[in-house]
């Protein structure tokens, strides 16, 4: 366990050096595997890993939601599912960030980044904001946590990361990622209540629409939202495996992207090769926490960390919430992937041996990682925003934030106590 | 000699936007492929044949043309935290040493799976629906994982050149 203590410090060590992060986990996982066996076998099971893990069909479905997603970002789509929410919204007061919050739920439902669903809300919805003169700290919040929502409502490549690492299926993860995502929305439409209802001027009322406005407004949306249920629903049907879903998936955003006008042969070729380096660039940190993963294992990590927390004598739960502790320490450093990476080897072992369900465990990670989103001083989506919004400053979208920051923290305490939040929909899949 | 790392820059760049552009068309036919493969399931009662082993060796192309281009760019997943590591000499030869670290990794873990692409090769071994020689598919690897290596040693030649900049890649990243 020790060894394993020390390879963990030098991964940290190597990445804040600027390493790579997939370098610096696969070579520390070389050494220390050599260190524990022989050169050659730490050699022959990293060749090993990366020639399976590099050709698997499970992992096919990574770049292919990566491409639904940029295409989806291409297609312009999220302007028509803000006026969606809006006309339904934004009469009530706060009613606008309220319409933001629920469009970053709809557009994670077919894209499963927060900070492309962000960054894409951020044009949409900024402006509209801006123009009832809603308060900036209220009007970026909303959009950087509604962003948040991008990878927990399925798709969600870190549901798929976390699947393959873990053994689960993709499936039943994504399915289980639906009400605790329906439960965020719902949290956060309650934390822009409470601000503007301490502070009404935050969130003035926008126009009221008619029926006829709303019935438009839903029939531009069809398209979009019937390419989730298809997607997600083929898949808890039992109609397609995730990599056909999300292939089928893919073919449609690009056909209502090409049919929008958004889409030529050129722009298409750039979506491609940009998925194409995105997906290389997370299986090279897959490759690499792989290979490290091998490694803590074998140095006894897991079974050294179950001997630790049996002796300590702390209820099964109490262990839960120590390692959701972490995550959200953690995640005020480390951006979502590597976290997931780095840590998901050590915790699910001893998550599994205490008797919890991982399925569940994935979900309380994905949403503590949704935290780390939102969290000082890193918080990525803050910083997507800011990169959009020049003139707003960190300090105000980090302000903001806080009442959205302590709705996760309500949520992430719920779906603790009550698994079933997220374990009814898998179980109903058979 | 200035000369000569412009003009290699300028090649592995070509080189770059053909392998970029060989992942996209890859990742097209996987698309494709995957609609094909369950619309001929449902609705003609003809699946794609060998759709599986199909969807695996378009994955390794997509993932391992995109590699080389990938180091040569040095556009990786990097945790940038510590701004001491941004500038300046110091961060310009760890910057060096990590890329000559990268370098070896790559072309160690290249020979390894090289050993497993001549094995497949001696043994004949074949995919299972579609009877393709795994040796290819590994020596595809292989290949890409030198290709790899050479365009970070192109990057450490051209990090080398200019004392005290660390590459630009790495600088747009988080």
């Amino acid at each position: 366990m020790t060894l394993a203590l020390i390879g963990f410090a030098a991964v940290l060590l190597l990445a804040f050096m600027r390493m790579p992060l997939g370098i610096a986990l696969g070579l520390v996982g070389f050494v220390g595997f050599a260190e524990l066996s022989n050169y050659r076998a730490a050699m022959s099971s990293a060749a090993r890993l990366v020639i399976d893990s590099g050709q698997s069909y499970g992992l096919s479905v990574v770049p292919l939601f990566i491409l639904m997603g940029l295409m989806v970002e291409r297609g312009g789509m999220a302007k028509e599912l803000y006026r969606a929410a809006y006309v339904f919204l934004g009469h009530r007061k706060g009613g606008l960030a309220m319409s933001t919050v629920v469009a970053c739920g709809m557009f994670s439902a077919i894209c499963g980044s927060s900070l492309a669903t962000a960054a894409t809300m951020s044009k949409v919805s900024m402006p509209e904001m801006r123009r009832y003169k809603y308060d900036d700290s209220l009007a970026t919040a909303s959009i950087a946590a509604g962003g948040t929502l991008g990878i927990l409502i399925p798709p969600s490549v870190i549901l798929v990361i976390y699947g393959l690492m873990t053994e689960t299926s993709v499936g039943k993860l994504f399915i289980a990622g639906v009400l605790p995502g329906l439960l965020g929305v719902l949290f956060y439409l309650m934390a822009v209540l409470f601000v503007v209802t301490r502070n009404p001027a935050a969130g003035p009322v926008g126009d009221k629409s008619s029926w006829a406005e709303r019935l438009i407004a839903l029939r531009d949306v069809w398209t979009t939202l019937g390419l989730f249920f298809f997607v997600i629903g083929g898949i808890y049907a039992g109609l397609f495996t995730p990599t056909e879903a999300a292939g089928m998936g893919a073919a449609g955003a690009m056909l209502i992207a090409w049919k929008r006008g958004a889409l030529s042969v050129a722009s298409a070729m750039e979506v491609l090769r940009e998925t194409a380096v995105t997906s290389a660039k997370l299986f090279m940190v897959l490759f690499g926490a792989l290979i490290f993963s091998n490694f803590v294992n074998r140095a006894g990590l897991p079974a050294g960390l179950m001997d630790l927390v049996t002796s300590f004598d702390v209820s099964p739960l109490g262990v839960i919430f120590i390692i959701l502790l972490v995550y959200i320490a953690l995640g005020c450093v480390f951006e979502s992937l590597s976290m997931i990476l780095l840590t998901v080897p050590i915790f699910a072992p001893l998550v599994e041996g205490l008797g919890f369900d991982l399925i569940w465990f994935g979900i309380l990670v994905v949403v503590v990682t949704e935290i780390s989103l939102i969290t000082p001083p890193i918080g990525l989506n803050v910083f997507v925003l800011k990169g959009v919004l020049k003139d707003v400053s960190v300090k105000t979208i980090f302000k903001g934030v806080t009442p959205f920051w302590v709705a996760d923290i309500f949520r992430l305490i719920l779906l603790a106590f009550v698994p079933a939040i997220a374990l009814l929909l898998p179980s109903m899949m058979g | 000699m200035l000369n000569l790392i412009t003009n290699t820059e300028r090649l592995a760049e070509a080189v770059s936007r053909f392998v970029s552009n060989m992942a996209a068309i890859t990742l097209f036919l996987l698309v494709v492929l995957t609609c094909v493969d369950v619309i001929g399931r449902y609705f003609f009662s003809m699946p794609v044949v060998g759709a599986v082993e199909l969807v695996r060796i378009c994955m390794a192309a997509v993932i391992f043309f995109s590699l080389p281009a990938m180091f040569f760019r040095d556009d990786h997943v990097i945790v940038d935290l510590v701004p001491f590591f941004r500038g300046g000499i110091l961060a310009w030869l760890v910057n060096l040493a990590l890329l000559g670290v990268s370098i070896y990794v790559a072309v160690r873990l290249g020979d390894r799976i090289m050993d497993y692409a001549v094995r497949a090769h001696e043994d004949g071994d074949t995919t299972e629906y579609l009877s393709i020689p795994r040796y290819i598919v590994v020596g595809f690897i292989t290949i890409s994982i030198y290709a790899a290596a050479l365009m970070a040693f192109v990057r450490l030649v051209i990090v080398a050149s200019r004392p005290g900049q660390v590459s630009s890649a790495d600088l747009e990243q988080k």
